[in-house]
């Protein structure tokens, strides 16, 4: 939407987005690899619960983060919880990006019938909120990893098979495409190998700006108790697991809250920048 | 004159197409619903009733029909305005809705006006004094609440302006209540009500219409610095018209078409944050409804809730759609 006017990326801000994501991937892989107890595990209860971020529990052991009310401690769930939810947030945009390009391609390069049943599918989904069809779509299954991906991937696919769908069609009258049918290439190989590609620019940004919003769709769901189950952490259920310590131990709530923040705003900074780039190629 | 006969029948068709859009998005829940492994009476049966028991509930609730002949019956109740009634407690999904929808309205209303007058007013004042450090600043805290879940904003500004707030002692005005829209067990009339409804309304309020603001803030600063370079601002700053009346006059006219249609785009977003700050706050509208009645398995409700949101997007997409032409003349043509 926003132009070669809109809120432009700094490079600066660009490249700290870039290490942050890559900090995070790589401390959310190593971080529970390492930890010296198992993350999911409770005992003694009494000696480390609720420890405040910086302190020691009674058997010395350092919480960089602190603990929960089971003594867990709460950065090495805080990185479990991350590999779900980067995991969640990435597959999720980009199945969902991968069959809005395929749909939106076809139904603007064929057109006739597979195009309207392509904009109408489109049509009705989007006329519910997509947190209203989220809601539907994990009542149908059991809550969990693999309910939420697939109901990410089909929720999220019907902007951007818009967007590809526009500039397939946009494309389809330059010369190129003439040309190389002309030399004799197949119909689905000059939508593979000349079409798309020349479409593929705005898919590509919206696909990135979505893992933002898959990650907060992922957290919502589970804070609401409809995603990822307790005692498998994800930053949506821990927060919802603090709710009630909020005086006691605001750390709980505070910690994965920040973790979500930082993680969606580096990533909408690259779609952002990535944007930029983009319109100015154009 | 010319385009009054060709627009009523355009409008025409946007209705019937909206029609057939509702319809198929209720079907289209409908069949998802069904399609759901696992029978509805597993989750409401008492533990301990017999298999004749879950029999007769299955029948009471019409269960025991094919898919088909359910879908048929709901359609034809639903031409006649009847939803059903709720699987749980047997309360008809119409006043359940009756109940919660205008605490939706009211709190979604209030805020979406609220994020649209300090947006754009933000978001002018932004493109009016581009790269100031009020402008980076504004820029900071919007794109700060996008990135920020709702819930966990909630959450914060209860531990800050409920709890901090009394641990404090601070005087009883300054802290606000966390929880539903009325005290509890309060017997107040008048002005005395109002005034506790409005207490309780601060902290959700205030919330939805930052999280929107921001959004609105940062459209509008977009438009307004595209806008900026058009030759028509040129020519409007040539004639000597002052910044000010640039800025009302032509800037205004000239976003009044994009604004209207973030309007209408903006209503589904505010459903999706009211579900979590009703949740937070105990409001009893939609959005907790719905999540409540999807926990419970309570298909009828949820299919209401459900009809209720699709009614509300088409109808804003059909008003944006009718009107276009009020808000940008160029497309009257």
């Amino acid at each position: 939407m926003g132009g070669p006017a809109g809120a432009s990326v700094s490079k600066r801000s660009e490249r700290a987005a870039l290490v942050v994501l890559v900090t995070l991937a790589t401390a959310v892989v190593l971080v529970p690899a390492l930890a010296s107890r198992d993350p999911l595990r409770i005992d003694d209860v009494v000696a480390r619960r609720l420890i405040a971020p910086f302190a020691r529990d009674l058997h010395g052991e350092f919480h960089l983060l602190g603990t929960d009310r089971f003594g867990r401690d709460l950065l090495v769930r805080m990185m479990l919880a991350g590999r779900l939810s980067l995991l969640v947030g990435f597959l999720g945009s980009v199945v969902a990006g991968l069959l809005g390009t395929v749909l939106g391609a076809f139904a603007g390069w064929r057109g006739g019938f597979v195009d309207r049943a392509v904009t109408s599918a489109a049509d009705v989904l989007l006329a519910l909120p997509r947190l209203v069809l989220l809601l539907v779509g994990v009542a149908l299954w059991q809550p969990g990893f693999s309910t939420i991906l697939v109901v990410l991937a089909l929720t999220g696919w019907m902007g951007i098979a818009r967007l590809v769908r526009a500039d397939v069609i946009a494309v389809r009258h330059r010369p190129f495409v003439p040309a190389a049918t002309a030399l004799g290439a197949s119909s689905t190989r000059v939508l593979f190998r000349h079409v798309i590609p020349n479409a593929i620019g705005p898919a590509l940004v919206a696909t990135t700006l979505g893992v933002g919003n898959a990650i907060l769709l992922e957290s919502g769901l589970s804070f609401l108790g409809l995603g990822i189950q307790p005692p498998a952490p994800s930053w949506g259920n821990m927060i919802a697991g603090g709710r009630d310590l909020l005086v006691v131990a605001p750390w709980v709530s505070l910690a994965p809250g920040i973790a979500l923040v930082v993680t969606v705003l580096a990533t909408t900074i690259l779609g952002d920048a990535w944007r930029d780039r983009l319109a100015g190629e154009r | 004159m010319r385009y009054h006969r060709v627009r009523s029948p355009a409008l025409l068709r946007a209705f019937g197409r909206a029609m057939l859009l509702f319809w198929c998005v209720l079907s289209l829940t409908f069949a998802l619903l069904r399609l759901a492994p696992g029978d509805p009476t597993t989750f409401l049966i008492p533990a301990g009733a017999g298999a004749s028991d879950a029999v007769r509930m299955r029948a009471e609730l019409g269960l025991d029909q094919s898919t088909g002949v359910q879908y048929a019956r709901w359609l034809g109740a639903l031409l006649h305005g009847d939803l059903g009634g709720s699987f749980v407690n047997g309360r008809p999904v119409r006043s359940a809705i009756g109940d919660a929808l205008p605490v939706s309205v009211a709190l979604g209303g209030a805020s979406l006006l609220l994020s649209f007058l300090i947006g754009i007013a933000a978001g002018l004042i932004q493109a009016a004094r581009r790269g100031s450090r009020l402008d980076a600043t504004l820029t900071v805290a919007s794109v700060l609440l996008a990135a920020s879940p709702a819930y966990w904003l909630g959450l914060g500004a209860i531990a800050c302006f409920t709890y901090l707030a009394s641990s404090w002692s601070l005087p009883l005005m300054m802290r606000l209540p966390a929880i539903g829209m009325t005290t509890p067990g309060a017997d107040l009339h008048g002005v005395a009500h109002l005034s506790d409804l409005v207490r309780h309304s601060i902290l959700p309020v205030t919330l939805l219409a930052a999280i929107g603001a921001g959004g609105v803030a940062r459209y509008v600063r977009t438009s307004a610095l595209d806008a900026g370079g058009t030759d028509w601002m040129r020519t409007a700053r040539a004639k000597g018209a002052g910044e000010g009346r640039v800025y009302r006059h032509h800037l205004l006219a000239n976003l009044r078409a994009p604004i209207l249609t973030l309007f209408a785009l903006s209503l589904p977003g505010t459903v999706a944050g009211s579900v979590f700050v009703e949740t937070i706050f105990a409001w009893p509208g939609m959005g907790r409804l719905m999540v409540t009645s999807i926990v419970a398995r309570d298909y009828p409700v949820v299919m209401g809730c459900a009809a209720m949101f699709a009614a509300l997007v088409i109808v804003a997409n059909l008003a944006a759609e009718a009107l276009l032409p009020w808000a940008d003349p160029r497309v009257r043509a």
